[in-house]
């Protein structure tokens, strides 16, 4: 069994519809090839009440190594949208271990 | 350009919940009178005591809701003990929830309370924590 131990696990809670786009994002410009988006629903310290105090949320979990993980910590940040009120909460923590997993690099090809 | 920062909140802590499906909102409204700002949860399935209470475990739901709560270090204790008693999770089957802590967390930080922050820093309370 192939494992890790310095890992970081990194959790975002995103408005509904972000989580894809940004695992999609990580994987191209940040080259990590494992996330998972998961959905739940969330309620921020602004919403006062019963009656649609509630809003759909995407939960994105991804490990990346303890040397990579403020930058990608920060890209997340900025990119998710989480600078802007209701963009969510994000944090940190450490996991060990954890399962390696890397594919192979296989060229994109485009079918017309 | 524009100049792009991060605030990062340190010494955070995320008490995790799992009880059965319908006692969230209870839950929840517990830990929001007891401080926490807000929480997430998302539904999940689980087994645990159920299968060992024979006839009796279809009284303990399978369907299960998990809840998320980022609070800080200074308010965990009072808001999981909060959870806890509106949870009654001193009651067999009724769920399990679990305090990490984490390294550090961010979100977006409303100007009148880094205000307020940098205010309580130049008086030399560390606070750059407090997320309440």
């Amino acid at each position: 069994m192939k494992t890790a131990t310095k890992t970081k696990l990194i959790t975002c809670i995103l408005p509904q519809g972000s989580g894809m786009d940004l695992v999609k994002r990580l994987s191209q410009e940040q080259g990590i090839s494992s996330a998972n988006v998961s959905a739940g629903r969330g309620r921020g310290s602004g919403q006062v009440g019963s009656i649609g105090a509630w809003d759909e949320v995407d939960m994105l979990t991804v490990t990346v190594p303890v040397e990579k993980a403020d930058e990608i910590f920060d890209f997340i940040f900025h990119v998710g949208g989480l600078d802007r009120p209701r963009g969510g909460i994000m944090f940190q923590q450490a996991v060990s271990p954890v399962t390696e997993f890397s594919l192979p690099h296989i060229e994109e090809t485009h079918s017309e | 350009m524009t100049k792009r920062e991060i605030i990062v909140l340190t010494d955070v802590s995320l008490i995790t919940c799992v009880v059965q499906r319908g006692l969230a909102d209870k839950i929840i409204q517990a830990a929001r009178a007891a401080g926490s700002q807000g929480a997430t949860v998302n539904f999940a399935k689980g087994m645990g005591i159920r299968e060992r209470l024979g006839i009796l475990g279809v009284a303990v739901d399978v369907e299960k809701e998990v809840i998320h709560v980022v609070v800080s270090t200074e308010q965990q204790e009072r808001v999981f003990e909060q959870m806890y008693l509106a949870g009654e999770l001193d009651t067999p089957g009724m769920g399990i929830m679990y305090l990490t802590p984490l390294e550090k967390a961010a979100t977006y930080v409303p100007e009148e309370v880094l205000q307020k922050l940098a205010i309580k820093a130049d008086k030399g309370v560390n606070n750059t924590a407090k997320i309440d």
